[in-house]
């Protein structure tokens, strides 16, 4: 038994003997020239932290808010269409009073007036001409011409400043009675 | 079967010729009292060149209806020529009203502009009252 005993602890001190490392004198210099660890200081950044985005509250639609959708139009449902105009008007140099020249200059405006609702209300007919020479414009011609009556217009507004006399006109037209006319142009 | 005049037909008959009589009466104006009038402007690149007023009393009678009225204060005067020179500018407004003649002609050549404008009242038939201070001009559409 003593035999069995001292046969174990031969073998396990032997086996121990072959396990441990074996520092040959190379690797002995090697491990005294290891790098000493440089540490470095690691700056930390400071988190920052930023208050989340606040997403945009959208205003509330209200139900009374809404806009209806816009009905189709029919000549019924049209209203009364108002045309506006400014004539305008200048007074002669060679007149014998500034009575004079206000009146003619209000006629003249007037006359313009007539003529700008006469534009809108009925058109204008439009001609023109060029005439080219030698591969030149020698020359260029427009031409209007307007031609109507016009009724029911009334005069809002009469000024008179340093000899410009000026005339707003408005003319209120009835679709239920000139759709028909107007829409057959 | 002996029918006596008239019985033959609706009792309503001689209301309805009074009626009608009297709608004649008060369309068929006496001549004496109604006017023409015309009013012409030319008006060249904004400056009134000419101008031309017509009015004169009615040669023959005609059968009218009175229309819209223009009332003008006329103290102590009895002339109507000198009332409708006076008062020419609201006169012409008042007829212009209801329908104005317009023709223009514009020529633009090399950028240069040229405008013609023609104002036209076509002759209108007026007739003028006297009431107390007042001149009431009625105009008058034609049948």
């Amino acid at each position: 038994m003593r035999k069995i005993l001292l046969l174990s602890a031969l073998l396990s001190s032997l086996l121990m003997a072959e396990e441990a490392p074996k520092n040959t004198p190379v690797e002995a210099k090697k491990l005294q020239t290891v790098d000493p660890i440089v540490v470095t200081p690691v700056v930390v950044q400071p988190i920052v932290v930023a208050p989340a985005p606040v997403p945009k509250e959208e205003p509330k639609v209200q139900a009374h808010d809404m806009k209806k959708p816009q009905k189709q139009m029919t000549p019924s449902s049209y209203k009364q269409v108002r045309i506006n105009v400014t004539g305008q008007g200048v007074a002669l140099t060679m007149t014998s009073s500034p009575a004079q020249a206000y009146a003619l200059a209000k006629r003249a405006a007037i006359a313009d007036a007539y003529r700008l609702l006469a534009e809108k209300v009925k058109g204008v007919r439009i001609e023109g001409s060029d005439k080219i020479k030698n591969m030149m414009v020698q020359r260029s011609e427009v031409r209007t011409f307007v031609d109507a009556v016009i009724a029911e217009a009334e005069i809002v507004e009469t000024i008179f400043k340093d000899g410009l006399c000026e005339v707003e006109m408005e003319l209120t037209i009835d679709p239920e009675q000139w759709q028909s006319i107007l829409a057959s142009r | 079967m002996h029918l006596r005049p008239f019985e033959h037909l609706n009792t309503e008959f001689p209301f309805l010729w009074g009626l009608v009589f009297i709608l004649f009466i008060s369309t068929y104006l006496n001549a004496s009292q109604t006017f023409i009038l015309s009013y012409r402007a030319q008006i060249k690149n904004a400056v009134v060149i000419s101008q031309s007023f017509q009015f004169s009393q009615a040669m023959h009678p005609i059968k009218a209806q009175a229309a819209q009225t223009l009332t003008i204060y006329s103290k102590k005067e009895t002339n109507l020529g000198l009332i409708i020179e006076n008062n020419k500018d609201v006169i012409l407004e008042f007829l212009m009203k209801y329908g104005a003649h317009t023709r223009s002609h514009e020529t633009v050549s090399d950028l240069k502009s040229n405008s013609l404008i023609e104002l036209t009242l076509a002759p209108t038939y007026i007739t003028v009252n006297f009431k107390k201070d007042y001149a009431i001009i009625t105009r008058l559409i034609q049948e």
